[in-house]
């Protein structure tokens, strides 16, 4: 399945659950139930941080399966030892999972490129959310969708 | 010294180009702050001598507390959310969203019973505010001006369908 049809299919499913809490919640407030209105708005800052993992764990995907297929290209290009040794490392910490995420993205895309910078921060959200942060980092599910697919194009 | 590092690492995500300290955090929220009161203000003026008009809600209040004011300590703020009124009916409410967002200096929304948009600054930080309206075109979405025109066919549109 391509990243886009997963991408597709993770917010469509997102946006019935924002619909539904976000109407619930504006309704609450409409009617100036406090308590509703903030249980409704927790949900929806929930769904979002669930929605976004789940996206960026696709993404994630992408890029390994990417940087993998770098390798595997690079490796097997006829040339001497010393043109590829560096490559035959990386397939060694591939092989083994050993290869960061940032690493991988490195592969493609310069450290100093703006893009670069992006991924970053929205690999680092992720692990925050992932790794028991709290819900206060606000994620726009519409914008970081929107985004990841436009970084996936420069995995080539 | 370590801690102080450990927190800078850990904060980059949020602010890769900028060093984020207990006084920059608390400048930005007050600028947060600032920002939203200006545009609540700019909005009264766009709804006035149209149907409509926003009132800041007395009672209910948007709870500011992000994780760079946790990692520093800070007290949560409580932000003003604007309602929109027909007459006596309920149009619309416009709530912060966030402060640390990616790709943008800020976000609110503009909710109805049927409809959510976010509203995001697209200026630097502490830069005069450049808003743009999130319009939804399926699965993509496309930043418009918020400006007047965009927030009236909003409501008017959303209010036909509730009535």
């Amino acid at each position: 399945m391509s990243l886009v049809t997963e991408f597709f299919r993770i917010f469509k499913q997102y946006e019935e659950l924002n619909r539904d809490y976000t109407a619930k919640e504006t309704l609450a407030f409409s009617k100036g139930q406090v308590k509703a209105y903030e249980r409704w708005k927790d949900k929806r800052q929930r769904n979002d941080a669930i929605h976004f993992l789940f996206m960026f764990s696709r993404f994630e995907d992408f890029i390994r399966t990417k940087s993998n297929e770098l390798i595997l290209k690079k490796v097997s290009m006829p040339g001497a030892y010393s043109t590829k040794s560096s490559w035959l490392i990386l397939k060694d910490y591939d092989k083994d999972d050993n290869l960061h995420l940032m690493k991988r993205v490195q592969l493609f895309i310069d450290k100093g490129d703006a893009r670069f910078a992006k991924i970053k921060e929205y690999y680092e959200a992720r692990n925050s959310l992932a790794h028991g942060g709290k819900y206060n980092t606000p994620i726009d599910i519409n914008t970081a969708k929107q985004k990841l697919l436009e970084y996936s194009n420069s995995f080539r | 010294m370590f801690c102080i590092f450990a927190q800078r690492i850990e904060m980059s995500f949020i602010e890769l180009n900028t060093t984020l300290d207990k006084a920059s955090v608390e400048r930005k929220v007050k600028d947060w702050e600032r920002r939203i009161d200006s545009l609540y203000k700019e909005i009264g003026q766009w709804l006035n001598g149209t149907e409509y008009e926003l009132r800041v809600s007395p009672n209910v209040k948007f709870e500011l507390y992000e994780e760079p004011m946790d990692r520093f300590d800070l007290k949560p703020v409580k932000l003003d959310i604007g309602t929109i009124y027909r007459g006596k009916h309920f149009a619309g409410k416009i709530a912060p969203f966030g402060l640390w967002v990616i790709g943008a200096n800020g976000a609110l929304e503009l909710n109805t019973t049927i409809g959510s948009h976010k509203i995001v600054d697209r200026a630097q930080p502490f830069a005069k505010p450049i808003w743009r309206i999130v319009e939804r075109n399926g699965f993509s979405g496309e930043l418009k001006s918020f400006n007047k025109t965009a927030l009236l066919s909003i409501l008017r549109a959303e209010d036909l369908k509730i009535r």
